[in-house]
């Protein structure tokens, strides 16, 4: 088996075609099962006409062979002699080919300068939960079949999430973003990027995922250095909750 | 508003064609055969797929290197494969947005045709979506830039949980899988692609989807010297560490990405979105008003189907027969798809004016401007001529069509006529009827139709030519003169050609007059004008 797969045809590898062999046969099999023959037919009427249009084209043309009929005198719009237009033909062509060749890959777009790097915030997280579990009250359960009484009371809803980034010192990004779902339990995620001077720099990024207090419960400070061109990501790791960069 | 916005646009396009239709001809000019040669660029890009596909890898680690092979090992053949799959979907882009911004231009996308128009739309998006990940498969820098920024796009949008920008966010974080994922859809993005354009086009009545195989031979051949003289390269390979800094975009897919970076995915979204409800909705802003349909008269009508044949919208059907009369089908008008063009009124056998009734009725007809209308003004016009001084040259009555060049800008002693809302409303049995008066002074029949392969109502033209040339049913009959009949393929700004062609025709009329004027001398009694 392993031997008919590497066999190659003009140095091409079997096995790249026949993935595409199968599945467009497939994929065909099912267009003509699910009606595509019904498409290729000509209807009868079509057939009749085109038959009907042959034949008179055929009798007419066998007339005007035998000089029953002229065609109508007209003066057609000038077009110049045959070599003009050839040239002219070819001029617009080359015209055609120099538009597609030339927007097509000739144009340069810079998007970053030569001494720039790009950092990339990158976290999904989730907030602490507003309120901590609690056990639930005889008159909260009162109403429930016993074997649906729940002990616990453990509220979905997560603290929104605040993520605040700063360059030498400076702030560059704080925003809080509030977690997705519609009970807002699930979590929040930051996507951004900035461009920044390549060189020395230092980095501080800090998360707060609850609501009360001030200050971040993650932080990470840190100088880095930036080389033009790099892509440098601040994420958090969910598992064992750390910044880190990649 | 509209009118005065459309009309130096027309114009302007109209002189550009008039130089496309000096190099190429008529039936040639690329810019009359935009559609056509969308569709045949799309068959350039599938086979030239298939061929590259051959030999792609769909791994994050060997695309890039098979692409690579393609290009500089195989460059015979896999990297002239693989510039004209690039260079022939740039094509397509072009002819597209060519193609729209003309049918918008002469207002050829409101109401019958509004189903073809919207179906344009989603092609639109299909697309750019196809050319899109087709570059991502390349998975060079300038992928992994697309990519991304896509992915941002996306994001904007905030219907995924955790961005799917993430995907691209570092080194190794790019699985094979999604390649697989990705070819996919680039293979069924072209599929669904070509069922739409099956649709857009299955409305209209011979649509035109292959244009002269000449015209697409040499479009081709273009294509290929532009692969073998500017080959297709890819850029650096992919490298999540680093950002792409300089990259040569694809202007005709990627125009969108710097609107991306410098304004924002609300920005663009909200661009995106506008266009696609404007476009869609275009048709409707405003309605166009169209004459009153076609109706058919079934007691004139034998179920011959010449106008079922001849409809450029499918608006004519033939069912049996429903008034016991011994003919075994009957033409009925869907006033749903009618135009009210008139094409049906001069394909009709009946249509003709040497009926001796006097309210002259015929088949199928129009009700905002039927065929006895045309009698009494052509009938007007040969009397007008008869009774108003020529200054001793031909008299020539003129039949205009309301989509080409404006009669009135002849207007001589000596000239008359009057435009119909398509030159094919027609019948050529009028030719000969006015040229029937030759004895009491009619000299001529000038027809002034819209340019070749330029009908507003899509085959005007085709079918006149072919009437008067003898091939098509109902022809001109060869008791006429051919020398007396002159047609002139004129648009709006053709005035000054018009004016051109009506000289020549009268001095070539001037001469016949001469010669004729010789054979009677030498024998008596011949009739002038030829007609007998």
């Amino acid at each position: 088996m392993n031997s008919f797969f590497t066999v190659e045809i003009a140095g091409f590898p079997i096995k790249y075609a026949l993935p595409f062999l199968i599945a467009g046969s497939v994929f065909l099999f099912v267009l003509y099962s699910f009606g595509l023959r019904e498409l290729f037919k000509i209807p009868g009427e079509v057939k009749e006409r085109r038959r009907r249009e042959e034949d008179e084209i055929k009798r007419l043309a066998g007339k005007r062979r035998r000089g029953q009929e002229k065609p109508v005198s007209g003066l057609k719009r000038s077009m110049g002699n045959p070599l003009r237009r050839w040239i002219a033909q070819g001029f617009l062509f080359l015209l055609f080919g120099v538009f597609i060749g030339s927007l097509s890959d000739t144009l340069v777009y810079d998007r970053i300068g030569p001494d720039e790097a790009l950092v990339k915030l990158s976290m999904t997280l989730p907030g602490k939960h507003k309120e901590k579990c609690r056990p639930r009250t005889i008159e909260e359960n009162a109403g429930l079949p016993p074997q649906l009484r729940p002990p616990m009371h453990c509220p979905r809803e997560r603290w929104p999430v605040l993520v605040e980034l700063k360059l030498d010192g400076r702030r560059i990004f704080r925003e809080t973003a509030d977690p997705i779902g519609l009970s807002g339990d699930g979590q929040s995620s930051f996507y951004r990027t900035f461009k920044v001077p390549a060189g020395r720099h230092r980095m501080f990024l800090g998360i707060r995922d609850r609501g009360d207090g001030e200050g971040f419960n993650y932080v990470l400070e840190k100088d880095v250095d930036l080389v033009p061109v790099q892509v440098m990501v601040f994420t958090y790791n969910t598992i064992n909750h750390t910044i880190y960069i990649k | 508003m509209r009118k005065s916005i459309r009309r130096p646009l027309q114009n302007l396009v109209l002189y550009v064609e008039a130089a496309y239709d000096r190099s190429f001809g008529p039936n040639w000019n690329p810019l009359r055969q935009l559609g056509s040669l969308t569709f045949f660029m799309y068959w350039v890009v599938i086979v030239t797929g298939i061929y590259v596909y051959i030999f792609f890898e769909t791994s994050a680690a060997g695309a890039y290197q098979s692409v690579e092979y393609l290009t500089y090992q195989q460059w015979y053949v896999g990297g002239v494969m693989r510039s004209l799959h690039r260079y022939a979907s740039d094509a397509m882009v072009v002819m597209v947005v060519m193609h729209l911004s003309r049918e918008f231009i002469f207002d050829r996308y409101r109401d019958v045709r509004w189903f073809t128009w919207f179906l344009g739309v989603p092609l639109l998006w299909f697309l750019f979506f196809s050319g899109i990940s087709g570059y991502w498969l390349v998975w060079d820098q300038l992928a992994q830039y697309i990519a991304i920024a896509s992915m941002e796009w996306i994001d904007w949008l905030g219907i995924f949980g955790e961005p799917i920008a993430n995907n691209f966010l570092t080194r190794g974080s790019l699985s094979d899988r999604f390649f697989s994922l990705l070819i996919f859809m680039h293979i069924f993005s072209p599929l669904i692609m070509l069922f739409i354009m099956w649709f857009h086009v299955m409305r209209v009545s011979r649509p035109k989807i292959n244009p002269p195989r000449g015209l697409a031979a040499c479009t081709l051949l273009m294509l290929v010297v532009l692969s073998l003289v500017k080959p297709a390269l890819s850029h650096a390979p992919a490298d999540l560490g680093t950002v792409p800094a300089v990259l040569k975009l694809d202007w005709f897919f990627m125009l969108l990405y710097p609107v991306y970076e410098n304004w924002g995915g609300g920005v663009l979204w909200g661009l995106a979105a506008g266009l696609t409800l404007l476009f869609a909705a275009m048709p409707w802003l405003p309605p166009m008003r169209l004459p009153k349909p076609a109706v058919v008269n079934l007691e004139e009508c034998n179920g011959c189907a010449r106008c079922y044949d001849d409809c450029p919208f499918n608006a004519v059907i033939m069912q049996p027969r429903t008034d016991g009369r011994p003919f075994e089908r009957e033409a009925v008008v869907n006033e749903k798809l009618c135009t009210a063009c008139g094409i049906c009124v001069g394909s009709c056998p009946i249509s003709t004016p040497f009926r001796s009734i006097d309210e002259l009725t015929t088949a199928i007809d129009l009700v905002d401007f039927p065929l006895k209308e045309v009698r009494v003004l052509t009938n007007k016009a040969v009397e007008e001529l008869k009774n108003e001084p020529a200054d001793g040259r031909p008299r020539i009555i003129v039949f205009g069509c309301d989509h080409g060049a404006d009669i009135r800008l002849i207007e001589q002693p000596g000239v008359a006529g009057f435009s119909l809302p398509c030159i094919a409303m027609l019948p050529p049995s009028f030719i000969d009827y006015a040229l029937s008066f030759s004895r009491g002074g009619i000299d001529g029949v000038l027809v002034a139709s819209c340019r070749q392969c330029d009908c507003f109502n899509r085959l005007g033209d085709r079918w006149l030519h072919d009437r008067l040339d003898g091939t098509r049913d109902p022809y001109l009959r060869k008791r006429v003169p051919r020398q007396r009949v002159h047609v002139s393929w004129v648009s709006k700004t053709d005035g000054p050609m018009l004016e051109e062609e009506l000289e020549c025709f009268r001095a070539s009329l001037e001469t016949l007059a001469d010669e004729e004027g010789k054979i009677n001398s030498v024998l008596p009694g011949a009739a002038p004008g030829g007609v007998g």
